[in-house]
């Protein structure tokens, strides 16, 4: 299949356009737009860095349909909350019908003893029977499984026969247990919120002293009513605060003294103790059932066990003598009893650890004989602080792909992927957050000075005008200027300079002097057309006197343009053409810059002439040269510095003793003059007034025309001279401009 | 074998005919002068393919920009390199058409490069206008007489005390201006001797990934 | 005789479409500029083309020695070539390496033996110092500490340690500052030189545009009249 690169849907192979948007389909593979990589058209996602390819918009027939997210296996806490006004979970669906159809289980029935000397002492010490707790009304023991009424306290007063030890109350517990009289029992009954079993959960107190201090600003109210008060406390419980809710105004402990009953023996084990014990093999619930059919409700309902556990109007017939460990004041009407098969929470070896997301078989089968009892738990109203911790749905959350292999199979959401590490390109945006009124305040002020039409002030905008225009005026100006000083000599004669003098004209006219006849020398013309009108005026003398000293001249350029200037400066001062052949022989251009200076220096023999279009060792005036070796001199005709001084670095390197003259332009003379010092070039002939002291000492008869270039540059250098001098002036006095 | 073939390879082959090349000189032995002369020739054919190379991305640069707005410069440009490539490798190549090369390069290639050649001296005109517009420094005021000193110096003003200008741009060229450029010269010599050693040993390695 | 004047006639324009860069930037200027450039490098590259075909072609067709010793750097060529392609850019790694090795060593045997080497030797003379009398001792005081002076004006690491600073300071931190006065007279040499080769172009420009111009009216005056 072809993933449309577009819109992500999947197309047949070899097809050339998408069936959905029409988009051309890539034919011979991806391109990964994170990391270039070329991957097969099938591919989802890049087999180098993992980019998804294919865009999720469109749901890929081919991937795995994203399943019914499915109950997490091994977690008893609903993950997702429970959907409203349905049942939700099947379990618990079983559960109540379990217990519906259950009757009451018998006394410990179907759950074998511990035996001796296996109960763990923190679970000993939470073997106190309800004690002088007395429900209220207490439901019928047909209704309220065992293990549940065992877990009751009763509202009124606590039956004293088997008051718990103090020993088996565990010290975080008196902690927290007020030793206040004996709790009216006409206490309010806790209102709706407080669920029935949470209600129960208090110690019937003895008169609780009313004017007990009150507790610090740091403590809160709810605590400080759960101290142990000076004296007796008055059997009016305390009107709960506001902030205190009623189930925990009422966790009173009771003021007498805990009747220090002997604890039980450790092998005695508490009925409710005993019915949550394994149960035997042969009982039919003994297996543990998974929790395979168990559903997560869906979000923002409440879990049926939640709801089911109602606040029952509490009961308190007097103060309790003990504190049961856990204790509920009243058992709500309809609460099933526990069946017998529920085994203990307390496993021995013998019981296998249900797997995570299995219902053990003890509250399957609760489920199934005591929630008829319970005749449905009667929903107790959650209260309003218990109801901020509710998990709430999460919107737009999108359900993590299942795990496929390794030994997370199965399972969702445990390492969460595509949030910016593998798949960048994809990665889902957060929600934003609604803006505070601040933040929108200065989104809006941002918002008006962007629309502000930028209005500069008039100041500056007078100044931004005037700018411009003085700038380009002077540039004007000094156009005019210099072309007013080029053009005038040609329209008045100024005798304002003397005969050129370049001293090092004179050596190099000594040094060419003295070349013998057909002597070849090796010509690197290194300027092009963009110089030649300086060039030509520099080199056409030396070629002179080099062509009157009957040399042969061998020319080769590391410049594109070279030849074709060198051959028209050669066809014009060479007297007689069909002297060409044995008089000049153009190598053509050389590339490669320096290495085609060492190139040439090497070996002339692999060139070709660029004239005749014969090889160089045909030439006529290439005789006996094959290298600089068989050269008598080096001429380098440079414009540029650097063309200078590589001829002159490779020539000293190559061949040290043969004789280097350098005839370069006006910017090239400055360069030169180190390597005059060093007599690494003999002679120097530099610029226009250079050439023209060379015509003049060769009397060629170009005068004329070297008096209008010369008095137009001089007077055009006396102009800008003056004008850096004006202008140093004027910025110099009008102070620096920033 | 990825990283062998674009990184240790090349950086090998790059050390080895640079220290072959760095012994042809050193050494005036035949046997390395000929495989340096070698390996600089081998260097000449390629450097001359690195010129088309630079020829192809600069069509290829322009012909992008050609197709956007604005874009009539980049097609001028593109014409004329084509035609410039045409009429030229034609008169190189057959004798007949030698006189378009000639006139190609006559009229319309030398007038061009002239005149920006030339355009230059206007720009530094403006510039020695405006040298002391942001600076106003002592050496700036050396570097202005400097440059007084040079020009005026040039030609031998046929005023009193011109014959003195030009003997001392003659000194200022000979002394102080030679002793700059020859410590520039040192400084960049030893600048290329230690760029050098460090592609010879590997330390840049501007052609490799 | 046509093909002369309409040379000069459109060699006239290319000059004027240059030269108005003095009113400012503006299209027809770069205009030019772009011609310029198209125009050199499609010249550059057609010699280029030809030479390589010159040299190499003949060492290919002959049945010689010298074929492989072609064929080698050809092929290194054709490799560069790929520098074009990003996703083949790295076969051009070689050729670049051969380029970027003997060019280093060329460069660097060139800059040792040809500049280096004699260059600081003059320095060392005392050549410059005697020759000329007073005169020329005074000039070859100035050229030493000028050259010496310059080198150390690129000196910008200090000592760490106080005393040692204290001495550069005096030392070298002196010298370089007459360095820089010897730069700066040097830098100014440079504009100045370059100004007059740009300006001796600009004259020669000029003077060609008058002159075509003059002949171009000739010319016209001469068929109409």
């Amino acid at each position: 299949m072809i993933y449309c690169p577009k819109c992500g849907t999947a197309n047949r192979q070899g097809s050339k356009f998408c069936n959905e948007c029409g988009g051309p389909l890539p034919t011979t593979g991806l391109r990964c737009p994170m990391c270039g990589a070329m991957n097969p058209t099938g591919n989802l996602f890049c087999d180098r860095c993992h980019t998804r390819l294919i865009p999720t918009e469109r749901v890929l027939p081919e991937e795995t349909k994203p399943e019914p997210p499915s109950p997490l296996k091994g977690i008893s806490l609903p993950s997702v909350p429970l959907a409203e006004g349905g049942v939700g979970e099947e379990w618990l669906a079983e559960l109540r019908a379990e217990a519906e159809e259950m009757g009451p289980a018998p006394e410990g029935a179907g759950v074998a003893p511990l035996p001796e000397g296996e109960i763990p002492p923190w679970l000993a010490e939470l073997t106190a029977p309800a004690g002088p707790v007395a429900p209220k009304a207490p439901p019928p023991e047909a209704t309220v499984p065992e293990w549940l009424a065992e877990l009751t306290a009763p509202a009124g007063p606590v039956a004293p026969e088997a008051p718990p030890s103090e020993a088996t109350v565990p010290e975080w517990l008196a902690e927290l247990t007020a030793p206040a009289g004996p709790v009216a029992p006409e206490a309010p009954p806790s209102e709706a919120t407080v669920p029935e079993w949470l209600a129960e959960l208090e110690v019937p107190a003895g008169p609780v002293a009313p004017e007990a201090p009150p507790p610090e600003a740091a403590v809160p109210e709810w605590l400080t009513e759960l101290e142990v008060p000076a004296g007796p406390v008055a059997p009016e419980a305390p009107p709960p605060e506001a902030a205190v809710p009623e189930w925990l105004a009422e966790l009173e402990v009771p003021a007498g003294p805990v009747a220090p009953e002997a604890p039980p023996p450790e092998a005695a084990v508490p009925e409710w103790l005993a019915e949550l014990e394994v149960p035997s093999r042969s009982s039919p619930e003994a297996s543990v059932p998974p929790l395979a059919g168990i559903t997560v409700p869906p979000s923002g309902e409440i879990p049926d066990w939640l709801r089911e556990v109602q606040a029952a109007p509490q009961v308190q017939e007097g103060p309790p003598a003990k504190l049961p460990p856990i204790a509920l004041v009243d058992v709500p009407t309809g609460m099933p009893a526990v069946p017998e098969s529920v085994p203990p929470v307390l496993l021995d070896e013998e019981t296998p650890i249900p797997a995570p997301g299995e219902i053990p078989d003890w509250l399957r089968a609760a489920s199934e004989e005591a929630l008829s009892e319970f005749g449905g738990l009667v929903p107790a109203e959650i209260p309003e602080w218990l109801r901020a911790l509710q998990p709430r749905a999460e919107v737009g959350v999108e359900e993590e792909p299942a795990e496929t292999e390794g030994f997370l199979t199965g399972l969702r959401g445990l390492l969460p992927i595509g949030r910016g590490l593998d798949m960048p390109a994809t990665a889902q945006p957060s929600l934003p957050r609604a803006p505070s009124p601040a933040a929108v305040a200065r989104a809006e002020l941002l918002q008006g000075l962007l629309s502000r039409p930028l209005i500069a002030s008039p100041m500056a905008a007078a100044r931004e005008v005037q700018r411009p225009t003085g700038w380009a005026l002077a540039r004007f100006l000094v156009g005019v200027i210099l072309l007013g000083a080029i053009l005038l000599p040609m329209l008045i004669r100024l005798p304002l300079f003397g005969p050129p003098v370049a001293p090092t004209v004179e050596a190099l006219f000594a040094v060419v002097n003295q070349l013998s006849s057909s002597i070849p020398v090796l010509v690197a013309w290194e300027y092009g057309p963009a110089e030649a009108e300086e060039m030509d005026r520099v080199a056409g003398p030396l070629i002179d006197h080099l062509l009157r000293q009957e040399a042969r001249l061998v020319v080769v350029s590391t410049r594109p343009e070279g030849p074709a200037v060198a051959e028209v400066l050669l066809a014009s001062r060479l007297a007689d053409p069909s002297e060409r052949p044995r008089r000049i022989a153009n190598l053509g251009y050389m590339p490669g810059q320096a290495a085609g200076v060492r190139a040439v220096l090497g070996n002339l023999d692999d060139r070709t002439e660029v004239s005749t279009g014969l090889p160089a060792s045909q030439a006529e005036a290439m005789v006996g040269v094959r290298s600089v070796a068989d050269v008598g001199m080096v001429v380098v005709l440079a414009a540029q510095p650097d063309d200078l001084r590589v001829w002159v670095e490779q020539v000293s390197a190559a061949r040290p003793d043969v004789p280097i003259v350098a005839g370069v332009s006006a910017r090239a003379e400055l360069m030169s003059t180190p390597y005059l010092t060093t007599g690494q070039i003999r002679g120097m002939v530099a610029g226009l007034t250079g050439g023209a002291a060379y015509e003049e000492k060769l009397d060629t008869g170009w005068g004329r025309e070297y008096e209008y270039y010369l008095n137009s540059l001089g007077l055009a250098q006396i102009a800008v001279a003056a004008l850096a001098v004006i202008g140093a002036l004027i910025f110099l006095v009008g102070g620096r401009k920033r | 074998m990825d990283r062998l073939v674009t990184r240790i390879l090349p950086t090998a082959f790059a050390m080895g005919t640079g220290l072959l090349v760095l012994l042809g000189y050193l050494l005036p032995l035949p046997l390395l002068v000929s495989v340096r002369d070698e390996l600089v020739r081998w260097a000449v054919i390629v450097a001359a393919f690195a010129f088309i190379l630079g020829f192809f991305n600069l069509l290829r640069v322009h012909s992008r920009r050609a197709r956007k707005s604005g874009g009539l410069y980049s097609a001028v440009l593109i014409l004329a390199a084509l035609v410039s490539l045409t009429v030229t490798t034609g008169a190189l190549l057959v004798p007949l058409l030698r006189f378009l090369g000639d006139w190609w390069f006559r009229h319309v290639l030398s007038p061009l490069q002239a005149t920006v050649a030339g355009l230059v001296a206007f720009v530094l005109a403006v510039a020695a206008f405006r040298l002391l517009r942001h600076r106003r420094e002592a050496g700036v005021l050396v570097f202005l007489g400097a440059a007084l000193i040079v020009l005026l110096g040039t030609l031998p003003l046929m005023v009193p005390g011109g014959d003195w200008l030009m003997n001392l741009r003659m000194w200022w060229m000979n002394v102080p201006a030679m002793a700059g450029m020859r410590g520039l010269l040192i400084g960049v010599g030893l600048g290329v001797l230690l760029v050098g050693l460090r592609v010879l040993t590997g330390t840049d390695r501007p052609y490799s990934e | 005789m046509t093909a002369d004047l309409i040379g000069l006639i459109v060699g006239t324009l290319l000059t004027l479409l240059v030269l108005s860069y003095i009113l400012g930037d503006n299209p027809l200027y770069r205009l030019a500029l772009h011609l310029l450039v198209g125009a050199t490098v499609g010249y550059g590259v057609a010699v280029t083309v030809v030479t390589v075909l010159r040299t190499v072609l003949p060492a290919l067709q002959n049945d010689s020695p010298d074929r492989v010793r072609v064929l080698i750097p050809v092929i290194l060529g054709i490799l560069l070539l790929f520098k074009g392609f990003p996703r083949w850019s790295a076969w051009g790694n070689f050729s670049t390496a051969l380029l970027v090795g003997v060019g280093a060593a060329v460069a660097l045997s060139g800059a040792l033996l040809g500049t280096i080497i004699p260059q600081a030797a003059a320095v060392g003379s005392l050549d410059d110092w005697l020759r000329g009398g007073a005169y020329g001792l005074l000039n070859g005081f100035l050229v030493t500490v000028g050259t010496i002076g310059a080198l150390l004006a690129f000196a910008f690491t200090v000592p760490r340690r106080p005393t040692l600073q204290r001495l550069w300071n005096n030392s070298v931190g002196v010298l370089g500052q007459m360095g820089r006065l010897f730069l700066l007279a040097t830098f100014g040499a440079a504009f100045a030189t370059a100004l007059t080769a740009s300006l001796t172009v600009l004259v020669g420009r000029v003077y060609a545009v008058v002159i075509g111009l003059q002949r171009l009216l000739t010319l016209l005056g001469m068929s109409s009249g």
